[in-house]
């Protein structure tokens, strides 16, 4: 066909081009409405970059249709968004960090976020989990002390047991026995 | 162990998605803990500033159903099956915009199902410009331009009072190529959410804004603006062409 004459270089189009018999559309605008502010809050919370975080939120929305079939299989889409949410700005900091000559434009360190770490100790934690920790690991500390979630509640959204989470946060823990830092603490009282 | 309520838990009792007992924890949790009470307060506070910003086009992009027959092109264009049907999945609502085809639309005041007595009214010319894009700049093209291969041209079109604008290409074999049909934003200049690079075949190029008040129908119009000149009741026809080298 001779209209391959021109290409779309989209994100938006390269996300759809996939050799499956059904699409499945999304409802992208609805779903972008409704939990598009608790999205851009979260890149906001890990990037701690107003701009990039507008931008991870786009790419959150638009990957979508790339993960439609995991996404119907969730109960809730708040709960899926979060998660996905969380994988793409932990890919963005891990560039970032191979990158360290980008600008990365700082939200007022005073800026309150609905994060349970203030952007010192965010970035102290950012350091230690992404120097010597798995992606998986680096996960449940993230679901753990920025978000406060129980070793239960990180083990239903990751699918393994709260059990392994508590081992995967215990051997962090004691891998930072010597000095502890204050949000370890405050976190684990 | 935690303390607090988790990000997530605050998200889900603002939206009401907490089973009942989960939301009585919530609240109980939240009347008795100055920090999480803080941390839901960031929380409206983003959701007020976040309901009053427009949704980005990206998104709106995202859900114009002519994508499939933009993936359609592309799946012909690298030798694949065309999709067979998209299966509409509603979460939390119903879609906004209604589809339609080009011979349910009449010339003129066009009502639009769904949006109960709200018209729209014709008249604003509609405008169409391919920019060229080189580097970080970009310059107007005017029409009858030569352009070469791999020049990547960005569209920007004005809403013309329409719902929607849909954007199409035609190549000098006369393929028509339907690139896709966004929801049109009050307001001035819009930018096309893609960018077009054009690759190394000959002829004439032409480019096509279609406004209109209902989702075209995307064989209609390949057929239509096949032709020299295309027969669109209804709608608004701009188009600007190019020589290609
Ligand atoms: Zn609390």
């Amino acid at each position: 066909m001779a209209s391959s004459s021109i290409s779309l270089d989209t994100t938006i189009v390269r996300a759809h081009v996939e050799p499956r018999p059904v699409a499945v559309e999304l409802d992208i605008t609805t779903l972008y409405r409704r939990y598009g502010d608790m999205v851009l809050g979260r890149c906001r919370t890990l990037l701690r970059d107003p701009i990039e975080a507008q931008d991870a939120t786009q790419e959150v929305f638009l990957k979508l249709h790339r993960y439609r079939d995991s996404f119907r299989g969730e109960a809730s889409p708040s709960t899926y968004l979060f998660k996905i949410t969380t994988t793409i700005c932990l890919n963005r900091i891990r560039s970032r960090r191979r990158r360290p000559e980008d600008p990365v434009e700082e939200l007022p360190p005073g800026e309150p976020t609905d994060g349970l770490l203030d952007a010192l100790a965010l970035r102290q934690l950012l350091d230690r989990l992404l120097a010597g920790e798995d992606e998986r690991t680096q996960s449940c500390l993230i679901y753990h002390y920025v978000d406060g979630m129980t070793y239960d509640e990180v083990g239903e959204l990751l699918g393994i047991s709260g059990a392994a989470v508590r081992k995967r946060i215990a051997t962090f823990r004691s891998s930072l026995r010597q000095s502890p830092p204050d949000w370890l603490t405050e976190a684990d009282r | 162990m935690t303390p607090h309520l988790s990000t997530l838990t605050l998200h889900r009792f603002r939206l009401g998605e907490l089973s009942s007992e989960a939301e009585v924890e919530a609240k109980q949790h939240l009347g008795a803990c100055p920090t999480c009470e803080a941390r839901i307060g960031v929380q409206h506070r983003q959701r007020l500033a976040f309901v009053q910003a427009p949704v980005p086009p990206a998104i709106l992009a995202a859900d114009s159903p002519p994508w499939w027959s933009r993936l359609r092109a592309q799946l012909w264009a690298v030798g694949l099956v065309p999709v067979a049907a998209a299966v509409l999945m509603m979460i939390g609502g119903v879609p906004e915009e209604v589809a339609g085809s080009w011979s349910e639309i009449d010339a003129g005041v066009v009502e639009t199902p769904g949006l109960a007595g709200e018209t729209r009214e014709k008249g604003e010319a509609g405008r169409l410009e391919a920019w060229l894009q080189t580097g970080k700049s970009s310059r107007l093209l005017e029409p009858g331009e030569t352009l070469l291969a791999g020049a990547r041209v960005q569209l920007k079109f004005h809403p013309a009072g329409r719902r929607f604008v849909t954007l199409a290409g035609r190549d000098g074999s006369g393929s028509v190529e339907v690139y896709g049909t966004l929801p049109v934003n009050e307001g001035g200049l819009q930018t096309a959410p893609f960018a077009l690079t054009l690759d190394g075949s000959r002829g004439p190029q032409s480019f096509f804004a279609v406004w209109s008040d209902r989702r075209p129908d995307a064989d209609q119009l390949v057929a239509e603006l096949g032709r020299e000149s295309p027969k669109l009741p209804g709608a608004e026809v701009a188009r600007i062409s190019f020589e290609k080298e």
